[in-house]
């Protein structure tokens, strides 16, 4: 019985992971567009880029898949998304927008002297990003990061509500038997691929220890 | 482009959360995406987005291009369930099978989130709502229903060592309560005037009292009999007043030619005899109702 | 010829006038100490000739060449800017050393980097990178910080931090070396270390122009002193001759105030 039913929640396990690494493989880029956006000498750009941020993280997540997956359907008549594609994108949109405001805070964070020495020791703009403050950001922004990956992980739980199959669908569907343990189990898997990030961000973190 | 796409999405999520609101909170539901119809006039007609599509068009025919059925439906035995082999069993999936066997199509069932059952329609998500779904006012406004194919009723489920005191409906006051959210039973609830912890599906507000998180549950007579009493997941947990009887339909579309189709396909299929060799099957020969 | 020679330069911030007909010039090997109180725009003026501020108005001329001309936009495209830099080194007040490297790299990073624009850099890689790493030693080592090459910024004193920030500057082998208050975010007792390598280099008749609130250090180092008040040269001339037999009236309270020891730090 614990082999059938861990068999199960391992096929939602894999759906979870696939939706946390593609959320990641996405918005960590498009993040860093965004938090540029932010940024944006242009005021329309920076306000429009602001606003999104705002409303992204100010309304629920779970709305958000709502309306991404229905949307289509309910208010013009168009073909759904897939489901699992839908629940891509919005995490996409969303955690996009939650990594932009760590990576502003980790770009706004090095002391603009930095920048300024390496200028007048006559490098280019691109040289002083990747060879001076790059990594400094890097090492501010790798804390809060690892909080959102954590909280991503578990976010995934919630794509359960347009019908994507991943584990605490699975350990959910052992209750409709009857079966309550399956429910709690699930939290073992959670732990362990939070046990496994946790030890990366450290060592990550760790590996940057050695200047201040 | 991009940021375009964004804020219309960003717009409609304001309009969806809104319209959602709206609906919860009392027993006359109106599917989201309708937010004109004021709470308390349920009996005013529904003019969701996909009404206007379907008076040119034909949903039997759109079935057919697609050449797929899909139904949407939940983990419910002995309605829907799944059998060793994973594949989906149970009445209400037999006679589904059959259905799109008559109309020449694939099934395929799809397993849904119970609460956002109407969207899913709207929205061809699915097409067809057929998980022993009590006919009420919420589904009758939000969608097409057939004619009633079996009998149910809303029961109270009690551990069985408190059975005995609480074998009336005056007797239940003061006992705290679970049920599903938005289901029959919670409606059964409202009525009486008894609160109630909303649970997202039937297996969950069980799951409340045998947890002894609440006192009792309201769920399905048909899920009753197969989930508790001796024998059974919750031996503990027995089930005591009938509220109500009422009856289990298929739901379709708002306007769908799909729902003519399918009171002929049953009628036919009962005097065939394949009803009740079905329902005999997974033990719910009684609660079929007689055509 | 002079080897720098600022012409009128002025600089606003909004409707603030920071620098206003700014005009001096210095000669190769010579060090100019610029002094004045807080917000009389010494500082300003340094980053106009490092190019980390635009001048409004002026030029700014090296060695004969018109380097920045505010009436002539040839002068000012972005792409030029960067070479121009060149002609100056800048070190900073708060050091501004990059944390994630070793002192030795923190003064070879630049050079590196310049060393990949040169022609020959592929066909003689290892060679020139080799002449780097032993430049920025001796660079080091003449800040008496041989021993401290591997070191992190964070592990070294603010006074050894400036002194690297000094050698950095100096491996890129500029014309004229700009310091805006050296020891202004040092421990008293760490200004030493940084003044001496300071003295040294006045020595050694390295161009230099000094910003700084040490009057007595701008009295024993510098050839001339440029005193500024609110954004105007009130008084230059040679060094003796401004901080002992000043002019003018508002030069002589400033190093008043100081010599009662009431200046600001």
């Amino acid at each position: 019985m614990l082999l059938s039913v861990t068999l199960t929640l391992l096929e939602g396990l894999a759906v979870t992971l696939e939706l946390f690494g593609l959320t990641l493989l996405f918005a960590l880029p498009l993040g860093l567009v965004i938090s540029f956006g932010s940024m944006s000498r242009c005021a329309p750009l920076r306000w429009v880029v602001k606003t999104i941020v705002w409303v992204v993280r100010g309304t629920p997540l779970m709305l958000q898949i709502m309306v991404v997956f229905f949307g289509p359907g309910l208010l013009f008549g168009l073909p759904l998304p897939q489901r699992f594609t839908a629940a891509v994108v919005t995490f996409v949109i969303n955690y996009s927008c939650y990594f932009s405001e760590i990576y502003r805070g980790g770009i706004q964070g090095v002391p603009v002297g930095q920048q300024e020495a390496g200028l007048v020791l006559g490098m280019t703009k691109s040289q002083v990003f990747f060879k001076v403050t790059l990594l400094q950001i890097i090492k501010r922004i790798v804390p809060p990061m690892g909080n959102e990956f954590i909280t991503l992980v578990k976010d995934t739980a919630l794509v359960r509500v347009i019908s994507v199959y991943e584990i605490t669908w699975m350990g959910e569907t052992y209750i409709r038997k009857g079966m309550i343990w399956p429910l709690f189990y699930i939290a073992v898997f959670y732990l362990a691929v939070n046990g496994i990030l946790t030890l990366l961000l450290g060592w990550l973190e760790k590996k940057m220890d050695y200047f201040k | 482009m991009m940021k375009k796409m964004l804020s219309l999405a960003l717009a409609l999520l304001l309009c969806l959360s809104l319209a959602a609101c709206g609906g919860t909170g009392n027993g006359t539901d109106n599917t989201a995406g309708n937010n004109q119809n004021t709470a308390g006039q349920n009996d005013s007609q529904n003019t969701d987005a996909s009404d206007g599509e379907e008076a040119g068009e034909s949903d039997l025919q759109y079935i057919k291009d697609k050449g797929t059925l899909v139904v949407g439906m939940t983990n419910f035995a002995p309605m829907d369930y799944k059998d060793e082999n994973g594949e989906w069993i149970g009445f209400d999936a037999d006679m589904a099978k059959a259905f799109a066997e008559y109309l020449g199509v694939e099934v395929e069932f799809l397993e849904i989130n119970w609460s956002n059952k109407l969207m899913e329609l709207d929205a061809k998500g699915i097409d067809v709502i057929w998980n022993g779904m009590t006919i009420n006012d919420e589904v009758k406004n939000g969608a097409s229903v057939s004619e009633p194919y079996c009998l149910n009723g809303q029961v109270v489920v009690i551990p069985a060592d408190k059975a005995e005191d609480y074998q009336t409906v005056e007797s239940l006051e003061g006992l705290s309560f679970a049920a599903e959210d938005g289901s029959a039973g919670a409606e059964q609830l409202d009525l009486l005037g008894i609160s109630y912890i909303a649970k997202t599906t039937q297996a969950d507000a069980l799951m409340e009292v045998a947890a002894g998180a609440s006192d009792a549950c309201v769920i399905d007579l048909l899920m009753a009999g197969a989930m508790i009493d001796e024998g059974t997941s919750y031996p503990d947990l027995t089930y005591t007043v009938q509220l109500n009887s009422e009856e289990y339909g298929v739901a379709f579309r708002t306007g769908s030619d799909l729902v003519d189709e399918f009171n002929t396909f049953w009628k036919e299929a009962y005097d065939a005899g394949t009803v009740m060799e079905t329902a005999t099957t997974y033990g719910v020969q009684e609660s079929v109702i007689e055509k | 010829m002079a080897i720098l020679d600022v012409q009128h330069m002025e600089k606003h911030f909004g409707a603030t006038r920071v620098l206003e007909d700014i005009s001096f010039q210095m000669e190769q090997g010579e060090a100019l100490a610029i002094i004045g109180s807080s917000g009389s725009g010494k500082t300003t003026l340094l980053r106009c000739l490092n190019f980390l501020e635009t001048p409004d108005q002026g030029k700014i001329i090296v060695n004969g060449e018109t380097l920045y001309d505010a009436g002539d936009p040839a002068t000012q495209r972005e792409s030029e800017v960067r070479k121009k830099r060149l002609h100056f080194g800048l070190v900073f007040q708060s050091f501004n050393l990059f944390p994630q490297y070793t002192a030795l790299e923190n003064v070879t990073l630049a050079p590196r980097l310049l060393a990949k624009e040169r022609p020959d850099f592929k066909a003689r890689k290892k060679e020139i990178l080799e002449e780097i790493r032993s430049q920025g030693r001796s660079m080091l080592e003449r800040m008496g910080l041989g021993d401290r090459e591997g070191h992190y910024p964070h592990q070294l004193s603010g006074g050894q931090q400036q002194r690297v920030a000094i050698a950095r500057a100096l491996a890129m082998k500029p014309d004229i070396l700009c310091f805006d208050e050296p020891t202004s975010a040092l421990d008293p007792e760490l200004t030493g270390e940084v003044l001496k390598v300071i003295r040294e280099l006045a020595e050694q008749k390295t161009t230099m122009i000094i910003v700084t609130h040490e009057m007595a250090f701008a009295r024993e180092v510098a050839d001339q002193v440029i005193f500024m008040d609110q954004g105007v040269i009130a008084e230059q001339g040679p060094a003796h001759q401004v901080m002992d037999h000043p002019k003018e009236e508002r030069t002589r309270r400033f190093l008043a105030r100081y010599a009662e020891g009431m200046g600001e730090a």
